[in-house]
């Protein structure tokens, strides 16, 4: 039951994944041509999840809007995994003065929650994805680098390390070659939360307007333009893109879990 | 244990004034002179920046600014709006309380809520664990604008039982108005305390000492009641405070896709024009609250547990 669901998962994010790379060739309409002729119209073989205020194709913009609303998160971590996995693995390695002065340094980054971080960056660089995503990949820094410190605090006292030491291994090479290997899943895993939580937070950010600008489609983005139509009873353009968010989340979710169960910490 | 008080509460002012000093630096970030992006790149008459260089400051040093921006803090001076003209504080007054009841009823739903459906799916069968299980494994996926969304189209539009936008006018009304905003931003916290709560019931109800009363013919009830529940509350303490300071941050989407009148609704529309000193305020309001009740937590963590009370950590 369990890898039942876990394959359900994957099958689904990577058509999800196959979706944002074909979008030219699977989605039926251009995501931004406008026909105020065929405004809100329902679900139809031509327009399978109808037609939004401009008349734009529902299911084409859903299919493009997964481009940015995958690609941002993807940035996101990348930043946090590369910071947080350097600050984590040279405050565990050379302890003292290094891991006092690097775990300050996370302490403080954790008192800013990653949002509003995020609103900030925005405030100061314009509207956009860059900065929001730049400001998230700081604030989930933090998150990586703790779990990664305490975990190659664990690991640095095991004879491996001592003996590959003897051995006279320089230390980079200890770090890179046979310190990080085990903490990978570890780290996996928490990428794999980090990224479900991205999605979230960068949807949000579009969904606020400071994000990703009309006319492009982000689902995030979508939600928030689909709304004044919920009040004419056309509930389609803001539903939609946000079951395609919660759906791409959830299995990211499960996966996490999945991993983080091989990695030796059920939650 | 005071002295791990102390030192948390030493951490806590740093913290602050890390923090502080981030926000005021921001506006020396921007690409372009700080003045220009204050006037919006404008043409003002020599009065208007002359009274926006007073209020930066900026014919002063650096740091020397910081000081003096920090100590009219402390003096309630959060600055002017540089849209309006008018005091900041004035601003945020009449939009605060709405805010503030916003971010305690989200407090109430997950302290409530999140920690009855963790002890239910620990203490009972599998059935109302796989249960609980799945419904918090979807409430953490789903992000607080979405929640709205359905909310708003089906509990307020379709059925009727809510109002759609707005904050209403007296304190039932306001409560009846912020109901579904509160669950939007509470929703996936009440999961994440669920979720916390549930292991930690069922690392007690395994632990020996309830097997312990259990062996003496203590009813299953009061094991529960006096062991398991007991002994779980102190990693739910400190989860739950931190859900709580993390609604903070949400308050800002929630508020947005309500169209409440609220400071978070209030930080959204600065930005978008490039009001910086409400962005500025605002931000500052909000990481303030974050910290204090994270530190609060932290300490109510030390003043609970009775092992760290005999002073060695």
């Amino acid at each position: 039951m369990r890898s039942r669901i876990t394959v359900a998962c994957l099958v689904f994010l990577a058509l999800v994944v196959l979706m944002a790379v074909l979008a030219p060739l699977i989605a039926p309409h251009s995501p931004t041509e406008v026909n105020l002729s065929s405004a809100y119209l329902g679900p139809s073989l031509e327009h399978p999840l109808g037609t939004d205020a401009s008349g734009r194709d529902i299911f084409s913009r859903i299919v493009f809007g997964a481009r940015t609303s995958l690609l941002g998160p993807l940035g996101v971590i990348a930043l946090a995994v590369a910071f947080g996995v350097a600050l984590a693995l040279a405050a565990a390695w050379f302890g003292g003065w290094v891991d006092t002065g690097l775990s300050a340094v996370i302490d403080v980054l954790f008192s800013f929650p990653g949002l509003l971080l995020a609103i900030i960056a925005v405030a100061v660089f314009g509207v956009g994805l860059g900065a929001p995503i730049l400001a998230l990949g700081i604030a989930y820094t933090p998150i990586m680098a703790r779990v990664v410190r305490a975990s190659a605090l664990r690991e640095r006292e095991l004879p491996y390390i001592a003996a590959a030491s003897v051995l006279g291994l320089p230390a980079r090479l200890i770090v890179w070659r046979h310190l990080l290997p085990n903490v990978w899943p570890l780290i996996l895993a928490q990428t794999a939360v980090m990224f479900g939580y991205a999605t979230i937070d960068l949807a949000a950010i579009s969904f606020l307007g400071l994000g990703v600008q009309p006319p492009s489609s982000d689902w995030g983005l979508m939600v928030a333009q689909g709304r004044p139509a919920i009040l004419a009873g056309h509930s389609a353009e803001a539903l939609y893109p946000g079951i395609a968010l919660v759906l791409v989340v959830l299995c990211v979710m499960v996966l996490a879990r999945r991993l983080g169960d091989r990695a030796g910490r059920g939650l | 244990m005071l002295a791990g008080v102390l030192r948390r509460l030493l951490r806590t002012l740093v913290t602050l004034l890390v923090s502080s000093f981030l926000i005021f630096a921001a506006l020396y970030l921007t690409p372009g002179s700080p003045l220009a992006f204050l006037t919006h790149g404008h043409s003002l008459s020599p009065e208007a920046i002359h009274s926006i260089e007073a209020q930066y400051h900026l014919n002063k040093p650096f740091l020397e600014r910081y000081w003096l921006w920090l100590t009219g803090l402390l003096h309630g001076d959060l600055g002017r709006s540089t849209i309006t003209r008018e005091p900041v504080t004035t601003l945020l007054s009449p939009r605060i309380g709405v805010t503030l009841l916003l971010v305690a009823m989200g407090a109430l739903l997950i302290v409530s809520g999140g920690i009855v459906l963790g002890v239910l799916a620990g203490v009972r069968g599998r059935r109302t664990d796989g249960v609980v299980l799945t419904v918090t494994t979807i409430g953490l996926a789903i992000p607080s604008f979405v929640t709205a969304t359905i909310l708003i189209n089906y509990l307020a539009l379709k059925l009727g039982w809510f109002p759609v936008y707005g904050a209403g006018s007296g304190f039932a009304d306001r409560v009846w108005h912020l109901t579904l905003p509160a669950i939007s931003l509470a929703l996936g916290l009440v999961a994440y305390v669920a979720l916390i709560t549930r292991a930690a019931v069922r690392v007690e109800m395994g632990s020996d000492h309830s097997e312990t009363a259990r062996s003496r013919g203590l009813r299953e009830g009061l094991v529960i009641r006096r062991h398991v529940v007991r002994n779980a509350l102190l990693p739910i303490v400190t989860v739950s405070g931190i859900t709580v300071a993390s609604l903070v941050a949400g308050v800002a989407v929630v508020e947005k896709a309500y169209e409440l009148p609220g400071i978070g609704a209030y930080l959204v529309d600065s930005v978008s024009n490039n009001d910086f000193p409400v962005v500025q305020a605002i931000c500052l309001i909000l990481v303030v609250v974050y910290v204090v009740v994270n530190a609060v937590v932290d300490v109510t963590y030390l003043l609970l547990d009775p092992r760290l009370r005999t002073g060695r950590r």
